[in-house]
């Protein structure tokens, strides 16, 4: 299924944009990283894709069909997760979700093999008789991403999905949604947490007040860590920075950091360099938060 | 034929959620307790008071604990429950404040009907336990068997209707505390408005309940039941669906149904017609406020045919369209209440009341809308609206009763007033109003239409 969000623009009270012109597209399979400042307009988009609320302009195409021309298509096509947990003393993970499936129109034998199914996709088989309330943020996360995966939608929309989860959490939410990716499904996430998200992503989409920034990953250079059992200090750098693969190096906790071009090759020159002249890293490994790089530089002019 | 019989899903997991409410389930416990304790109370009053001859051959000892029994059936399933229900309600619109049901298969219809059908069970169940008391104040002789019977639906009909109208409270934007005191303020007002004491008074033992007041009664509360299930309904729409065709679809039924009230008498005529002006005013101050767009969704589903189009455009979600029906519904009204009604200064009332009605909410969503104030601050429209009218009603007021120059009071109709020595002038400055209202609303109107059409 192919998502196409075409130039949506809404405009709150007062003329505030909240999504301006706004326009991309993402398909079964990929991973879509939904990346901006609080208050950029991500959590509007998502929920002008679920059907929460309407823009003033532009579309959004699901294989080529209108969601504002057609919501129930939307309904059944998209799963939405939002950045608020599920918490109640009087529900268990079993009747909210099979709330939720009944809500889709499933009934019988298909609700119970669906909910079967979303329950131990995300474990939950053990905690279905459990209230809510009871459970912890990162199952309470699992139980939001079972109910938007109940009806089984084509597209998956997550909104700061890893807020406040403990890294096992994460962990497990990046497998789960990696599982999701491999089944199919074109999902789109936003989170603060750029390093999960150059992880799990495929590409991603930057947007600041609105607006989109850039697509993809536009920097064509990587950090590479590095730590070394010689103990010879600002020679080293010196060293480092005197060979033709390193475009910039500095000292970085109890190593250097070296940014080369990026890809394998240009990692796999670094290395034999460093062997070449005597150097021998106990570390080296490739640094992520080149998203976060990207980040920082494409918003900082309008963030000023 | 399998979908009719599987249950809302919205009822059930209400139905869940109650059985695992402790307030709930102790209150049901208790409930046969406490009418069991008033019962007897009541019984052994009622015995002291009275003779043993007419213990024997009198009117019996029913009166006083089957009064007992409806008194407490009716707090516990009028007010109580629907209170409960109503509190969770709002409580549930801020815990999940995403909405997530507006993004399944769910309709505003089910959602609010599923909640409506679990209080319906929860009123029932409550009833039905009172059941047992009022039959035993039966068999004490001195009830008629119809009270018996009359009671229970009464105050099931009741029970929903007033919940109903304080869901529509619960399904409104604002805070907790707004929501929470207009809800308790609802059920005072309903409390001392909806005329339960009619209900008994028409029961009570002097009186032998006569059918047709109950069962008048009681299609008034399916009325308003059916009203307010709609409004909810509306209220609850996503901005991106034709919300309201459904809501003016149920309304024009009811206008319609009891426009045969018109044709009984005169004062049938004339509550009729107030009512329903009263109703079309509230619901032109709705749509003169309310966002001005007919929906893509609803021009998506405008007929090809022209006259159908024209047909069906008062009922689409929007502000034009919305004031244009309710201009259609005061046209009607007006209409039938001026054939049934001969004398001039009832017709003349009758248009101050209209002028003013529609004036005041036209003109305020007018200078809004240009103002470009909407709808942020549609909460002072309404205050706005109130003073306008308040203001046009009273200098003309005291201008009747000569509290002041009487040109300012010329210059402006009073309905309170009544009609003064030129009636004329009066009728001048009526149709100025109603005039001033009607080419708004025309030309919006046209406008409107021209762009309700399928997009290409």
């Amino acid at each position: 299924m192919k998502v196409e969000i075409l130039n949506l623009t809404r405009i709150f009270q007062r003329g505030f944009k909240a999504v301006d012109d706004l326009s991309f597209s993402f398909s079964s399979g990929e991973v879509v990283g939904f990346v901006g400042p609080n208050g950029a307009g991500k959590t509007t988009t998502m929920r002008i894709l679920a059907t929460l609320d309407i823009p003033d302009s532009g579309d959004i195409l699901l294989d080529g069909k209108s969601i504002l021309d057609d919501p129930a298509l939307a309904h059944r096509a998209i799963g939405f997760m939002p950045d608020e947990l599920p918490d109640r003393t009087d529900t268990t993970v079993e009747e909210y979700l099979d709330f939720f499936g009944r809500a889709y129109g499933l009934r019988g034998k298909a609700l119970a093999d669906a909910l079967a199914s979303v329950e131990d996709f995300t474990g939950l088989v053990s905690f279905r008789d459990k209230t809510l309330h009871e459970l912890s943020k990162g199952m309470k996360q699992r139980v939001s991403l079972a109910r938007a995966l109940v009806h089984d939608p084509q597209v998956i929309v997550m909104d700061e999905p890893a807020n406040g989860l403990d890294p096992r959490a994460r962990i497990e939410l990046r497998e789960l949604v990696k599982a999701l990716a491999e089944n199919g499904k074109a999902i789109l996430i936003s989170s603060h947490i750029l390093s999960e998200l150059e992880e799990m992503c495929t590409t991603s989409v930057i947007i600041e007040r609105g607006r989109r920034l850039s697509t993809d990953f536009e920097d064509d250079t990587a950090w590479i860590r590095l730590r070394f059992a010689q103990k010879e200090g600002e020679d080293f750098l010196a060293r480092l920075l005197e060979m033709p693969s390193v475009k910039e190096a500095e000292a970085a906790g109890n190593g250097f950091r070296a940014r080369i071009a990026s890809g394998d090759e240009a990692a796999a020159e670094l290395a034999k360099g460093l062997f070449s002249r005597g150097l021998v890293p106990i570390h080296f490994a490739s640094e992520a938060g080149r998203l976060e790089d990207v980040f920082m530089h494409v918003t900082k002019g309008a963030l000023a | 034929m399998k979908n009719i019989f599987s249950i809302n899903p919205v009822a059930l997991r209400e139905l869940r959620q109650l059985v695992r409410s402790k307030i709930i389930t102790m209150s049901l416990a208790i409930f046969p307790g406490i009418l069991f304790v008033f019962t007897m109370l009541a019984v052994s009053t009622a015995m002291r008071d009275k003779p043993p001859e007419e213990l024997a051959f009198g009117d019996g000892l029913g009166n006083g604990p089957f009064t007992m029994v409806s008194v407490i059936a009716f707090i516990v399933a009028c007010l109580g429950i629907p209170f409960y229900a109503t509190m969770k309600a709002i409580m549930e619109t801020k815990r999940d404040a995403t909405g997530l049901e507006f993004t399944t298969a769910l309709t505003p219809a089910n959602i609010i009907g599923g909640r409506l059908a679990a209080t319906a069970i929860l009123i029932g169940a409550t009833v039905a336990t009172a059941m047992p008391f009022f039959i035993f104040a039966y068999l004490l002789r001195g009830i008629p068997l119809e009270r018996v019977f009359l009671m229970p639906f009464c105050l099931f009909t009741y029970g929903l209707s007033t919940f109903a109208i304080a869901l529509s409270v619960a399904c409104r934007q604002g805070a907790v505390a707004f929501k929470v005191i207009t809800t308790v303020l609802l059920f005072l007002l309903l409390l001392i408005f909806t005329n339960i004491p009619i209900i008994a008074g028409s029961m009570s033992s002097d009186s032998p309940a006569p059918l047709t007041i109950a069962v008048a009664v009681g299609l008034v509360l399916v009325a308003i039941l059916l009203f307010f299930r709609a409004y909810c309904a509306s209220l609850l729409s996503p901005p991106h669906v034709d919300g309201e065709r459904p809501f003016r679809r149920v309304v024009f039924a009811l206008f319609l149904l009891s426009s045969t009230l018109a044709f009984f008498g005169l004062d049938a005529c004339n509550a009729w017609c107030i009512t329903w002006v009263s109703i079309a005013g509230v619901l032109l101050i709705q749509s003169a406020l309310s966002p001005r767009e007919i929906p893509r969704a609803a021009r998506g589903s405008a007929p090809r045919n022209f006259f159908l189009r024209l047909f069906s455009f008062p009922f689409t979600t929007g502000a034009v369209p919305g004031m244009l029906f309710a201009f259609l519904i005061i046209a009607i009204a007006g209409g039938i209440f001026s054939l049934r009604v001969t004398d001039s200064d009832e017709i003349l009332i009758l248009c101050s009341v209209v002028a003013e009605v529609t004036f005041a909410p036209i003109l305020v969503g007018a200078i809004l809308r240009r103002k470009k104030a909407l709808p942020r601050t549609y909460r002072f429209a309404g205050w706005i609206m109130i003073a306008l009218l308040c203001l046009v009603s009273v200098i003309s007021f005291m201008a009747e009763v000569r509290a002041i120059s009487s040109g300012a009071g010329e210059m402006l109709p009073c309905n309170f007033a009544g009609i003064s020595e030129h009636p004329i002038e009066h009728f001048l400055n009526y149709g100025i109003l109603l005039l001033f209202s009607v080419v708004i609303v025309a030309v919006s109107s046209i406008s409107a239409f021209r762009k309700y059409r399928k997009p290409e």
